[in-house]
């Protein structure tokens, strides 16, 4: 077995298993961050988008910033207009050249048998179908494949006999990263992979690399700043729903599980799901017993990392990229978006992988030689079977959602995401149905309240819309879809004066925001509300939107006709327009205070 | 460390934790909040619509004679790239940073060449170069960082061991360009050639000097072509330097000889001592930067020949912002670091007075410096400047036409954001050293020729107020509020005085 045919089966091997994947359409997030995106549409489209976060409209709050990929997706649009089995040869493609690249990176510590077992156990491990055989896994696929290109570029640079050569290997490894950190934001791992394979490489280079790692720190520095630059605020606005309302020890607790099924799913990738929200994972407050093993199952895998050091260094360089990969949605410093996602593990799976290679190594030379040839190619064919199987699953929208329901019951996400489906195809009580099911499997979930109160409303059952809607008022107040889906609901039940407290105490809690400023317009509205307070309501509308003159004009005109007096309970009202009214016309918010009969709170502008 | 820093990569360690820096130092503050800023941008704006170097936001965009063009022509490459203003503003924030990070790793590479200890030398360049105010100049759009890259290669280049023609043509170059970006960079065009005749090196010396004239020469060419294409008005803001300098007079010059120009570097270092204390404290300091420049003067003469004419200038420019002066605290901070190791060697009346003034910049600059960064007061006056502007901007947006002709004491800053034709509200001329308004009755003769129809300003306060009340006073329809915020902003329908 030689270096080259080693590297070269691994990615034969990786294209076959997934062939199948060619058949499959737009399925999950495909769809609304490729097949409805028209950011992707072209390959001019994707260029002028670069710097724009990378999911669009509405979905923009996840902060995500990953241009390369659009790139790609733009190309291959304006190749294939739009045919979606040429993004998938392309994934399938970039899947064989990352499983060849980790064959070639291996091969510094591994002879081609034991790198040919690795590349192989990479090639097919089920926990990838997620990444390859889904459009939008590109993103992963395509960090992998540059943070191995910028491992293999390192080393060269470090080995490079000339000035020029050692110039040319810094640029080459440089532009890598670049790519990297512009396909996926994990790419920001790339300064501390190439250290790791630079500590535990085999013939330690006696120049040293400082220079590079300047330079990749600089660059990853300049992207960091960039990222937050674009993606603004939104950077970490993607919490997940399993962490609302947790504390960061409950997050830790509720994560401990979370890396034992991370080992677990690298391990014994056989039982696999899609989507990773309570139930499937549990929602967990305090340390138990899965918790601990968790834990203890983490400090062992950082042990053996730790130990291997010098006795097996590409089993530690396996861990070490896994444990690197993972971090950045390891929820234990920062919060993401996931609590857990099979194709976030693509890279992790290098660990299981070089594992397998190494022990392949070992017996290899040894008497159980052909034993070892047969666990080997078990293991190959098991994981090759379990991966073609699940392909199928990725094929469209409604499959992967109706499959994966029945395969999750608990899963409240799952639901969520179904309904959506339906009520866009017009089913909505289906819809409201999958909604009710969501929240009774996850009632700590106040945005599937939100929705169901709204789905609810649109049928015409506002009692339904109340239940639901002071569901997630009681879970969380100071957010205006909530606030206006109360208000909304108590509208339609009748109650005009509650749902004007309500919007009231919106307003001032969520200063500016539009969306509660319109349903406190409502609530006047339905209860006949006085005209003052909706001329200052308007006014603070008008404030929030610019629109400066506009309000000045209002307050002109309620300046003229002020009220001789106003009713009880003003007073908590006012709060939540006098920030306009101070600023516009100090002395009407003086006689308005007199009038009200109270002292409003500072407010800040 | 000291070997890594001994081994070659100490300035470029110090310029990625200088441009580490500078990218925290970046604030959410609009651009033109500083004024200049917003002007630099504005001509950005301009060049990257192919409109050519004028003043956008002025009626008929008259060419731009007051900024050089190079640090616009960088920002207009990079609105170019992403046009979408102010989303762009996060690749000028990096730029600039990337700017100060190259000319702290410029610098660091050229502090090699003085006797000064690595680890000192690196200490006292990082902390020249992040210095708060430096910190507050490179968190807006301003061309310091740009202009002390430039500077600091064109010197770095000049001080080599072996300056061949390659080395005077790209000397010549850098000096050349650092002129493009601030005029007070013609002290590299007439300093480093003189540096390189001290040292016999002639030919590349008169190399240097025809190559940095060559690259400025465009420059001066459009100067002599449009200088007077700028109403007289604005000539303090808008005009040749030339013509600033005439305002000021030959007296206005000279009157600079005080060295009022020195004081914001002794004000930022020595703290609020006694008078007598703070005197001696302030000799001490100049004596230790003095002899430091001079420890080190044969090492990189090209460096001191290019400081001596950029203070002259700075002290007899008889308006002279400090930012002029805080892009020389790196070089300062390298001198006053030689100059104490000089002084610590000659025994205890050399060791007593370093001693004590290294307690006295702990306590003054350095206690400040812990503040400023400590509580990002660095960034206090942009983002204050700001939050009037915010609301400002969005009533001049939502309240005027289209075709509205807004006058301003921030035009730049409103015609970036609204995107309204625009025009000084205050307009200076200069009185020897003294600013003076030109009084209510020329400002409103000079904004009915403009067509100004709104006034719109951030603070309705200082020069405002007097101005203000003296349009009203001028008839009833001439300022029309539309909006005034108490403390705040206030935006006025403007119509000519009968």
């Amino acid at each position: 077995m030689t270096r080259g045919r080693a590297t070269w089966i691994a990615a034969a091997v990786a294209t076959v298993v997934y062939l199948l994947a060619l058949r499959n359409g737009w399925a999950g997030d495909d769809l609304v961050a490729i097949s409805d995106n028209p950011a992707t549409h072209s390959f001019s489209a994707a260029l002028g988008a670069w710097f724009e976060v990378y999911w669009p409209g509405e979905w923009r709050w996840a902060g995500l910033y990953r241009p390369f990929t659009i790139l790609t997706y733009g190309l291959d649009w304006s190749i294939a207009n739009g045919a979606p089995w040429w993004f998938h040869l392309v994934n399938v493609a970039l899947h064989a050249a990352a499983t060849a690249l980790l064959v070639r990176v291996v091969l510094a510590w591994l002879p081609a048998i034991g790198a040919l077992v690795t590349g192989l156990v990479f090639a097919v491990h089920p926990v990838h179908v997620e990444a390859v055989a889904n459009v939008v896994g590109r993103a992963e696929l395509l960090v992998a494949v540059w943070l191995l290109l910028a491992v293999l570029g390192a080393r060269r640079y470090r080995q490079a006999e000339s000035a020029g050569a050692r110039r040319w290997w810094l640029a080459a490894t440089v532009a890598a990263v670049a790519l990297a950190l512009w396909s996926k934001e994990h790419g920001v791992i790339a300064i501390a992979v190439i250290a790791v394979d630079h500590a535990l490489e085999p013939r330690r280079s006696r120049d040293s690399a400082t220079g590079l790692y300047l330079a990749v720190a600089a660059l990853t520095v300049a992207w960091l700043f960039l990222w937050r630059g674009i993606a603004g605020g939104l950077v970490g606005g993607g919490m997940h729903a399993a962490f609302f309302g947790l504390s960061s020890y409950g997050r830790v607790m509720t994560m401990l599980p979370v890396y034992l099924e991370v080992v677990r799913l690298l391990a014994w990738p056989f039982a696999l799901a899609s989507d990773y929200a309570p139930q499937v994972i549990q929602v967990r407050e305090s340390l138990t017993l899965v918790g601990t093993l968790g834990l203890l199952t983490t400090v062992a895998v950082l042990a053996v990392g730790a130990l291997s050091v010098r006795r097996a260094p590409v089993v530690a360089f396996g861990i070490l990229v896994a444990v690197l990969s993972y971090a950045p949605t390891a929820n234990l410093l920062v919060v993401s978006g996931v609590v857990l996602a099979e194709r976030n593990l693509y890279l992790a799976v290098i660990a299981p992988a070089v594992i397998a290679g190494w022990g392949a190594a070992r017996v290899w030379d040894g008497p159980r030689r052909r034993a070892a040839a047969v666990a080997c190619a078990g293991v190959v064919l098991l994981f090759a079977y379990r991966t073609v199987d699940r392909i199928p699953l990725w094929s469209d929208a409604l499959t992967l959602l109706v499959e994966e329901q029945a395969a999750h019951p608990e899963n409240f996400h799952i639901r969520v995401l179904l309904s959506e489906y339906v009520a866009a195809r017009g089913d909505s009580a289906w819809a409201l149905g999958e909604l009710l099911v969501a929240g009774a499997l996850f009632p700590a979930d106040p945005w599937a309240a939100v929705l169901a109160s709204r789905q609810a409303l649109a049928q015409g059952r506002p009692t339904l819309a109340l239940q639901e809607a002071e569901r997630a008022y009681g879970r969380y107040r100071r957010d205006a879809r909530i606030v206006e889906v109360l208000t909304d609901a108590l509208i339609a039940t009748g109650q005009p004066d509650s749902a004007l407290a309500v919007a009231a105490a919106g307003a001032r809690d969520l200063l500016g925001s539009e969306m509660v400023l319109a349903a406190y317009r409502r609530a006047l509205a339905a209860g006949a509300g006085a005209s003052w307070e909706a001329t200052l309501v308007d006014a603070t509308r008008d404030w929030s939107a610019g629109r400066v003159v506009s309000a000045a004009a209002r307050l002109d005109s309620l300046e003229r006709a002020l009220p001789a007096a106003v009713e009880l309970g003003a007073c908590a009202r006012l709060a939540a327009t006098v920030l306009v009214v101070r600023a516009l016309r100090p002395p009407l918010a003086a006689a308005l205070e007199a009038l009200a009969a109270c002292d409003l709170p500072p407010t800040g502008r | 460390m000291t070997r890594v820093l001994t081994r070659g990569h100490g300035p470029a360690i110090v310029g990625l934790v200088v441009f580490t820096v500078a990218l925290w130092a970046q604030t959410g503050a609009m651009v033109g909040v500083f004024y200049d800023d917003g002007i630099y941008v504005a001509l950005a704006k301009a060049l990257a619509e192919g409109r050519g170097f004028v003043s956008l936001h002025l009626p008929e965009a008259p060419p731009a004679v007051h900024y050089p063009p190079l640090y616009p022509m960088v920002l207009a490459a990079l609105w170019r790239l992403w046009p979408q203003f102010p989303a762009n503003v996060v690749l000028f924030q990096l730029v600039d940073a990337a700017a100060l990070g190259a000319a702290a790793w410029i610098i660091a590479h050229h502090a090699r060449r003085t006797a000064v200890p690595p680890l000192a030398r690196y200490l006292a360049l990082t902390i020249g170069v992040t210095a708060f105010p430096v910190l507050t100049l490179v968190g807006v759009r301003f061309s310091e960082p740009l202009f002390l890259a430039l500077l600091a290669g064109a010197v770095c280049v000049a001080d080599g061991e072996e300056v061949g023609p390659g080395k005077a043509v790209a000397t010549g170059v850098l000096a050349g360009l650092a002129t493009l970006t601030r005029s007070i960079g013609i002290a590299a065009i007439v300093g480093i050639p003189v540096a390189l005749w001290l040292r016999g090196r002639r030919r590349a010396a008169g190399v240097a000097l025809g190559v940095a004239l060559l690259v400025a020469a465009p420059w001066w060419l459009w100067l002599a072509a449009h200088g007077d294409s700028v109403n007289p008005l604005l000539a303090t803001n808008y005009g040749t330097y030339a013509q600033y300098a005439g305002q000021a007079g030959l007296a206005g010059l000279l009157a600079g000889l005080d060295f009022t120009s020195l004081q914001p570097f002794v004000r930022l270092l020595v703290p609020a001592l006694p008078t007598p204390i703070w005197l001696a404290v302030t000799v001490v300091l100049l004596a230790v930067v003095v002899v430091g420049a001079v420890t080190v003067a044969r090492r990189v003469p090209a460096l001191l020949l290019v400081l001596v004419p950029y203070v002259g200038l700075v002290t007899l420019w008889p308006f002279t912002p400090d930012r002029f002066m805080w892009i020389l605290l790196p070089w300062m901070a390298l001198f006053a670091t030689a100059g104490s190791l000089r002084a610590w060697r000659w025994n205890w009346w050399g060791r007593v007075p370093v001693g004590v003034l290294a307690v006295v910049l702990a306590l003054g600059f350095g206690w400040r410096q812990i503040v400023s960064v400590k509580d990002r007061q660095f960034a206090v006056t942009a983002n204050r400047t700001s939050r009037p502007f915010a609301l400002l901007t969005a009533g001049v947006r939502t309240g005027t036409p289209e075709t509205a002709i807004v006058a301003s004491d921030g035009e730049a800053l409103v015609h970036l954001y609204t995107g309204r034709t625009t025009v000084p509200l205050f307009l200076f001329r200069l009185n020897g050293r003294q600013m003076l308004g030109f009084g209510a009755d020329t400002t409103a003769q000079y904004l009915c020729e403009q067509g100004v129809s709104h006034v719109a300003v951030s603070w309705l306060g200082g020069e405002a107020l007097p101005l203000l009340d003296a349009f009203k006073a001028s008839g009833d329809s001439v300022l029309v509020p539309l909006f005034t915020v108490a403390d705040g902003p206030a935006l006025y329908r403007f119509r000519c005085p009968q």
